[in-house]
C-alpha cells in the first residue's frame, strides 16, 4: 500500500500548504473594510456585514470535504465526501462543457467571439462573479474552471470559512446570522429552489438567460424541473434532516414522523418556479418590441411550435387554451401549483383569473401583447410569492402526503398536460410517494412508475460519466411521440392505488 | 400536353397530397382590384361593380344532358358536368365541411365548448370558399344556404366562369362566338382560356385574398395549408376542357408555370400588403406578424439533436429566426433573369428587402405594406414581358439552371426544393415538347425520385424525413437533363 500512503502525504502537503495560503488571504479579509456586494437578484439576501463576502473557489471546501469523516465530526451531520461527490456532478463541468465542439459551434453561429469569456454562456457555467470577488491568481484558489462549484450554491465563503468549522454551535446558529457572512442556506427549499432555478429557468437580473437564438444555433433544451428530483440526481451530496439520526434531530428539534423534507421541497419549489418563470417572463415581455425585447421564443412553450405536422394530432383534440397557433407560456411552471393551491386551501379563483390574463395577453396577437404579458406576469409572480408563505408556514406529515398525492392524480386527470408538465407531475408524484408509509399497493405502484418512466423519461442524465448530449436524441424522441391521453390513462390507474382517506 | 402520360399521371399522384392539403375551393369573388388591368383577360375597372351584383344560378342550370350533363369520357365536350361532378374535388368542396375534421376545424377556431356544437356548413368564413356560387347568390355575397341549408354543390360552375344571370341563356346561341372575350366579360362570364386570368381566379381561393383567407389562426385550429401552384393543381385538376389555340401548343407546361409563378406572387404580395394594413387597424383583431406567409416547416419540426438544421440552414439567416415567403417568391428572381426588363431588376432586390423585414419577429408593418405594394408595381410594370411565352432557349435555361449547384444553394427548405421540383417538371416537359421528343425513361425515374422524397411520411403533415442534403444529390443526377 505504498502507493495510496505517497498519495495521501502528497495531498496533505499540498493541502497545508494551500491552507496557509488561504489563511494569508482570507484572514485579512475578515478584518477589511470593504463594502458588502449588491447581491444577485436569484441568490437570497445580502451579508449584512460590511466585508466583501469573496469567492475562495472549491480548493478550499476540498481540504475537509473530499475524504469523508474524521476527527470531531465524524457524526451524521455531514458527509465530508461533498467534494469527491460535485466532481462526478455535472455541475463541476460546467465550464469546461464550453470548450467542448457543441459550444464552439453555438459560438460561431452567433458570432460570439469566445464562449469561454463571454458573459450570457459564463453567468450559468461558472461561478461568474466579478473579478475583485475572486480570492487568488487562478489556478490557485478561486477559479471559473471549478464550473458551478461550492461557493456558487452555498455562498462566498471567505467570511465564513473558518467560523463554519471553529465556531461552536455554528450549526445550530440563526440562518439569518450566517446569511451576514454570505452563506446561503441552501437548507430552505425557498432558498434553495431560488438558487437553482435562476440558472435552471433563468432570471433576467442575472443575466441567465438561453435565448431561442442559442437554442436554435444547438444548446440543448432546457428541461422542466422539479427541484427535489433534480437534487437527487445530481448526484446529492448531503444528507437529508431524515437522514442524519436520532442524535441531530434532537439538537434541531426535528420529528421525521411529522416532517417530509423532500415532500415541502417538491411542494414549495412548484411554487417558486412559477414565480422565478413569471419573473423572467414578465422582465422579458418589459423590454417590448426593441431588438432582443419581445417576443423571445425562448419564453414560449417550445413544443407548442416544434412538432411534426401529425394527421391524427392530439393537439387538434385537445384544442387551445387561447386563439389555436398563438403560443402561449411554457406551461409546466402552472402545473405543480395546483398543488399549492389545493394543498393551502387556497381560492383556485385568484389563480385561474391571474392564469386567464396572461392566457388572453398571450391570445392578443401573434407572440401575445407584452405590455399585457408583463402586467399578468408579475401579478402571477406577485400572488405565488404570498402562496410561498402560506404554504411554508404548514406541516407536511402523513396525512398531508396522502392528500398531495391524490391531488396529483386529480390534477393530471383534469387537464390534457403537455410532456414537461407530465413529468413534472409525475416527478413530484414519485418524491412525495418515497416519504409515504405504509405503501399499501407498493408493487402494483412501483409497477405504474414503470410505465410512466417509459412514456416520459423520467430519468437523468445523472452525474459525469452521462452526458446531456449523448442522451439528448432519445429524449427528444420520447417528447415527440408523448401522448398525453396516454398519459392520463396511466395516471388513472394510478390513482386508484392511492390510500383513500 | 395534358393528355394524360406517364408524366402527368406520376405528378397527379405526386400532388395528391398537396391538393389534399391544399384543398380549399376555387371562388369568384368579383374581380380583384386588378393592378394587372390592362392585360390580357383582365376587366376593366368600371365593370367591376356591375360584375359584383350578377346572380349565381347554380350548377343545375348547366347540368342538362343537352347541355353539359352529357355520358362522354373525362373532358368530352358536352360532358363537362358529368367530369366536375364525379372525378373533380371542387364539387365536394361544400360536403367536406360535414366531416369531423371540419367541425374540429371550428370547435378550436371560435374556442366551442363540448354543449356548442360546430357548424361550418353554416359559417361565412367558410362558405366563402366551399360554397361560393349557389342558386341566387351575388358572388361574393352573403351566402344563401347558411338560411336555406340548402346548398350543396360545392365550387359549382360559375365560380369560375363567372355568374351567369346574363349570359346563360345567350351563350349557347351562334353569334356568341362571334363576341369577343372583353363583351363576353361585359356579360359576366370570366376568360377562362387566358392563364393569366385563369390563374388569378385560382389564387382568390388558393392563395387568398383579404376577405377570404386562410390565416395561421386557421390552420392551427387544423385547417390544411394553402401552397398554390398553378401548373402543378391544373394539371392534377381533372380538366373537363380541352385547351386550345396558344394552350395546345407544346409550351404549354413551362408558359403556365411561368404564369403562375407571377400571378401567384403577386397575389400574396396583395395579400400580405391587406395583412399588413389590417396589423396597422387596432379593431381588426388580426394576427400579425402572420404565420402563414412563413416556412410552415421551419418552426413545425420535431426537435432533434442533429447539426445537419444549423449547418445548412444557419448559414443563410440568422439562426432562430423565421423565413418569410418561401413558397411564392423563391424560384421568382430566376424568371426575373430570364425575362429581362427594368422592372424586373428591381424584383429580386424588393423580395430581400421584404425577407430581411419580415425576418424580424415584430415586423414593422406600415414597412411591409409600402414594400408589399412596391413590389406589386414592379410585377406590373413587368407584367407584358413576363407573361410572354419564355422561348426554348429561355426555359432550357432555366431548365438548366434549376438543375445547377448555383441555384440549388438558394433552395435549403422543403418549400424550396418542393418548388423547384415543380418547375423542373413542366419544363422539361416544354422543352421534350419543343424538341419534338418523347418524356425519356430515365428522367421521369430520376423525376420520381426527387417527387419521393419530397413525400411526407404515411400519418404526416410535414415533412420530418425530409433531408435537403439528400434531395440535392439526387438533382446532381438530373444534370443529364440539362439539353446537350
Amino acid at each position: 500500500m505504498r502507493l495510496p500512503d505517497m498519495r495521501l502525504r502528497l495531498s496533505i502537503a499540498r493541502s497545508s500548504i494551500f491552507a496557509a495560503g488561504l489563511v494569508a488571504v482570507a484572514g485579512p479579509l475578515l478584518y477589511s473594510n470593504g463594502r458588502a456586494q449588491q447581491p444577485q437578484a436569484g441568490k437570497p439576501a445580502p451579508p449584512a456585514s460590511t466585508e466583501k463576502a469573496k469567492y475562495l473557489g472549491a480548493d478550499a471546501c476540498q481540504l475537509c470535504h473530499e475524504t469523508g469523516p474524521r476527527g470531531r465530526f465524524k457524526d451524521d451531520f455531514v458527509r465530508l465526501t461533498e467534494y469527491k461527490t460535485w466532481k462526478t456532478d455535472k455541475h463541476s463541468q460546467a465550464y469546461a462543457k464550453l470548450n467542448e465542439a457543441r459550444s464552439k459551434q453555438i459560438g460561431m453561429l452567433l458570432k460570439i467571439a469566445d464562449v469561454t469569456k463571454d458573459d450570457r454562456c459564463l453567468n450559468c457555467h461558472a461561478a461568474n462573479v466579478p473579478l475583485d470577488l475572486r480570492v487568488g491568481t487562478e489556478g490557485q484558489a478561486y477559479r471559473l474552471e471549478d464550473g458551478v462549484s461550492c461557493d456558487a450554491c452555498h455562498g462566498p465563503s471567505s467570511l465564513w470559512l473558518t467560523p463554519h468549522f471553529t465556531e461552536p454551535g455554528w450549526r445550530t446558529k440563526p440562518t439569518a446570522e450566517k446569511q451576514k457572512l454570505g452563506f446561503y442556506d441552501v437548507r430552505d427549499p425557498v432558498e434553495r429552489s431560488q438558487l437553482c432555478l435562476s440558472c435552471h429557468v433563468g432570471s433576467m437580473a442575472d443575466g441567465k438567460v438561453v435565448t431561442h437564438d442559442m437554442y436554435a444555433a444547438g444548446h440543448p433544451p432546457l428541461p422542466s424541473i422539479e427541484v427535489a428530483t433534480f437534487s437527487d440526481s445530481m448526484p446529492r451530496h448531503w444528507r437529508y434532516m431524515k437522514e442524519k439520526g436520532p442524535k441531530i434531530w434532537a439538537a434541531f428539534h426535528y420529528d421525521p414522523k411529522k416532517e417530509l423534507e423532500q415532500t415541502r421541497l417538491t411542494v414549495l419549489s412548484g411554487v417558486v418556479a412559477l414565480r422565478v418563470a413569471a419573473n423572467l417572463l414578465a422582465s422579458q415581455a418589459r423590454k417590448g418590441r426593441q431588438e432582443s425585447g419581445w417576443p423571445e421564443f425562448a419564453q414560449l412553450d417550445c413544443y407548442a411550435c416544434h412538432h411534426d405536422l401529425k394527421v391524427e394530432s392530439w393537439r387538434l383534440k385537445r384544442g387551445y387554451m387561447g386563439m389555436p397557433g398563438r403560443p402561449q407560456m411554457r406551461s409546466w411552471p402552472l402545473e405543480l401549483v395546483k398543488l399549492g393551491i389545493r394543498l393551502a386551501g387556497e381560492e383556485p379563483t385568484r389563480v385561474k383569473q391571474a392564469e386567464d390574463a396572461l392566457t388572453m395577453a398571450f391570445s392578443a396577437q401573434p407572440f401575445g401583447d407584452p405590455e399585457k404579458i408583463a402586467a399578468a406576469a408579475s401579478d402571477l409572480s406577485a400572488w405565488s410569492q404570498r402562496l410561498t408563505q402560506r404554504l411554508g408556514a404548514r406541516q407536511y406529515d402523513q396525512p398531508a402526503a396522502r392528500k398531495l398525492l391524490r391531488e396529483l392524480c386529480a390534477i393530471a386527470q383534469e387537464g390534457v398536460l403537455d410532456y414537461d408538465s407530465a413529468r413534472q407531475v409525475t416527478w413530484a408524484f414519485k418524491i412525495i410517494y418515497s416519504e409515504l408509509e405504509p405503501k399499501a399497493r407498493d408493487k402494483e405502484v412501483r409497477s405504474i412508475l414503470k410505465s410512466l418512466d417509459t412514456e416520459l423519461k423520467l430519468e437523468l442524465p445523472s452525474g459525469t460519466d452521462k452526458s446531456i448530449l449523448g442522451e439528448l436524441t432519445q429524449g427528444l424522441k420520447t417528447i415527440n411521440h408523448y401522448d398525453p391521453y396516454r398519459f392520463r390513462a396511466l395516471i388513472e390507474e394510478l390513482s386508484r392505488q392511492l390510500p383513500q382517506d | 400536353m395534358l393528355q394524360p402520360n406517364n408524366l402527368t399521371e406520376r405528378f397527379r399522384r405526386f400532388l395528391a397530397f398537396l391538393v389534399v392539403s391544399g384543398l380549399c375551393a376555387f371562388i369568384w369573388h368579383g374581380w380583384p382590384r386588378s393592378p394587372l388591368a390592362g392585360q390580357p383577360g383582365v376587366a376593366s375597372s368600371n365593370n367591376s361593380a356591375q360584375l359584383a351584383n350578377l346572380q349565381c344560378l347554380g350548377v343545375s342550370s348547366c347540368a342538362s344532358t343537352a347541355c353539359h350533363y352529357g355520358s362522354g369520357a373525362q373532358g368530352a365536350k358536352g360532358s363537362e358536368y358529368t367530369t366536375w361532378a364525379t372525378l373533380d374535388k371542387h364539387s365536394r368542396a361544400y360536403n367536406v365541411l360535414f366531416d369531423e375534421l371540419s367541425r374540429t376545424i371550428l370547435r378550436n377556431y371560435k374556442r366551442l365548448n363540448a354543449a356548442e356544437a360546430p357548424h361550418p356548413e353554416r359559417e361565412a368564413l367558410c362558405l366563402r370558399c366551399h360554397a361560393p356560387d349557389q342558386p341566387g347568390q351575388v358572388l361574393g355575397g352573403p351566402s344563401l344556404i347558411a338560411q336555406t341549408g340548402s346548398g350543396l354543390d360545392g365550387v359549382g360552375c360559375e365560380s369560375c366562369h363567372g355568374p351567369a344571370e346574363r349570359w346563360r341563356t345567350a351563350h349557347y346561341l351562334p353569334d356568341w362566338r362571334e363576341k369577343s372575350a372583353t363583351e363576353k366579360e361585359a356579360l359576366g362570364m370570366r376568360p377562362t382560356k387566358d392563364l393569366v386570368a385563369r390563374a388569378k381566379l385560382c389564387a382568390e381561393c388558393h392563395i387568398g385574398t383579404a376577405q377570404r383567407e386562410v390565416n395561421h389562426d386557421l390552420i392551427a385550429a387544423g385547417h390544411p395549408r394553402l401552397n398554390f401552384e398553378f401548373s402543378a393543381y391544373l394539371a392534377n385538376m381533372p380538366s373537363h376542357w380541352c385547351e386550345q389555340g396558344e394552350n395546345a401548343r407544346a409550351d404549354f407546361p413551362a408558359r403556365s408555370w411561368a404564369v403562375g409563378q407571377v400571378v401567384s406572387a403577386h397575389a400574396a404580395l396583395e395579400l400580405l400588403e391587406a395583412r399588413a394594413h389590417s396589423a396597422r387597424d387596432a379593431n381588426t383583431q388580426k394576427a400579425w406578424p402572420e404565420f402563414a406567409e412563413y416556412d410552415c416547416f421551419a418552426c413545425h419540426h420535431d426537435l432533434r439533436d442533429d447539426t445537419e438544421r444549423q449547418n445548412s440552414v444557419f448559414g443563410k439567416r440568422a439562426p432562430g429566426s423565421y423565413p418569410w415567403g418561401t413558397w411564392y417568391y423563391t424560384l421568382l428572381p430566376e424568371i426575373a433573369r430570364e425575362k429581362p426588363a427594368p422592372a424586373a431588376a428591381k424584383i429580386a432586390d424588393s423580395l430581400k428587402e421584404l425577407q430581411a423585414l419580415m425576418a424580424r419577429p415584430y415586423p414593422d408593418p406600415v414597412a411591409v405594406a409600402n414594400l408589399a405594394r412596391a413590389t406589386q408595381d414592379h410585377l406590373d410594370q413587368w407584367a407584358k414581358t413576363a407573361y410572354a411565352p419564355l422561348g426554348r432557349a429561355s426555359l432550357e435555361s432555366l431548365l438548366s439552371r434549376f438543375s445547377h449547384d448555383r441555384s440549388r444553394s438558394t433552395v435549403a427548405d422543403w418549400d424550396g426544393c418542393t418548388q423547384l421540383y415543380l418547375a423542373i417538371v413542366p419544363l422539361y416537359q416544354a422543352s421534350q415538347g419543343l424538341r419534338g421528343l418523347p418524356e425519356n425513361r430515365d428522367v421521369l425515374a430520376e423525376l420520381a425520385g426527387l417527387r419521393s422524397l419530397l413525400q411526407f411520411g404515411a400519418g404526416f403533415n410535414s415533412p420530418g424525413n425530409f433531408h435537403p442534403q439528400v434531395f440535392r444529390k439526387e438533382l446532381d443526377r438530373l444534370q443529364k437533363l440539362a439539353p446537350q
